[in-house]
């Protein structure tokens, strides 16, 4: 007589190897569009600044200017590095970009924060 | 804060300003190969940057009242130092925790190691760049005058 066994509905298959390759390809998108966001952000927000052109909002965030401009692109990068990570199609194909992407925006930072401080 | 506390965390962020410069570039050097697993250096650089940023922005205040309009009435040079040092200072901040973040993401099971580990490299490497001329400017300006 054979024995009945009863299939354990609840068990979560792993999930595939590519899957999960393209999900944390997805999220290191994530993080460093976050980082390119807020530098290209702060730098936009400083040359602004120089020209004493300070947007309204920024200038509502704090009294201390530096401490607005930290704060308004902190709030760019929070928003926009996730939604810019999730969108962008083939994670895996443009994390090969991010080194030279970041290495651009770093640039960019260091000059601005040099010629317009 | 009392003038005694800021001096005193003044001191101390200028210190270990210079430490967090040396720990950034240490996770920087190791990830020149990009797989590699470096994550104690890489969240021992992280926490030290926090730390002298949170010192930095608590000081910041006392400063700016008390020491930025000498400085810029006496030698302009010195005080927009100072202003590049702080934003660079900013950068530092915010790409030791993209390094952070990348690096962590590298090391977990089936994820594109070599592609973050030289996203997390570009990272760390920019964040001690930033760091070490942050610190410079500071020594330079506390060397002309401070709290």
């Amino acid at each position: 007589m054979g024995v009945g066994v009863m299939p354990i509905a609840t068990v979560q298959q792993p999930r595939p190897r590519t899957m999960r390759r393209t999900l944390y390809a997805r999220r290191g998108l994530q993080a460093a569009a976050s980082a390119i966001c807020f530098l290209v952000g702060y730098s936009a927000l400083q040359m602004l600044h120089a020209f004493g052109r300070d947007p309204y909002a920024v200038k509502a965030l704090s009294s201390i200017p530096l401490f607005a401009r930290l704060l308004a692109s902190g709030f760019i990068a929070g928003i926009l590095g996730p939604i810019t990570g999730a969108v962008v199609p083939e994670p895996e194909r443009r994390l090969r970009w991010i080194p030279r992407t970041l290495g651009i925006a770093i640039t960019l930072f260091v000059a601005v924060s040099v010629g317009f401080p | 804060m009392s003038a005694l506390v800021v001096r005193s965390l003044q001191h101390v962020h200028g210190h270990v300003g210079w430490l967090a410069a040396l720990a950034l570039a240490h996770p920087a050097v190791l990830l020149r190969r990009p797989e590699r697993r470096v994550f104690g250096a890489a969240l021992a650089g992280t926490v030290l940057v926090t730390v002298t940023a949170l010192m930095g922005a608590l000081i910041y205040p006392s400063y700016r009242a008390a020491v930025k309009p000498v400085i810029f009435s006496a030698a302009p040079t010195i005080g927009l130092l100072f202003e590049r040092k702080e934003h660079l200072g900013v950068a530092a901040l915010a790409l030791a925790w993209c390094g952070l973040a990348m690096h962590g993401l590298a090391h977990r099971r089936e994820a594109p190691r070599r592609d973050l580990g030289r996203a997390a490299f570009v990272a760390f490497a920019g964040a001690a760049f930033a760091a070490t001329l942050a610190a410079t400017g500071g020594l330079i300006v506390a060397c002309y005058r401070s709290l």
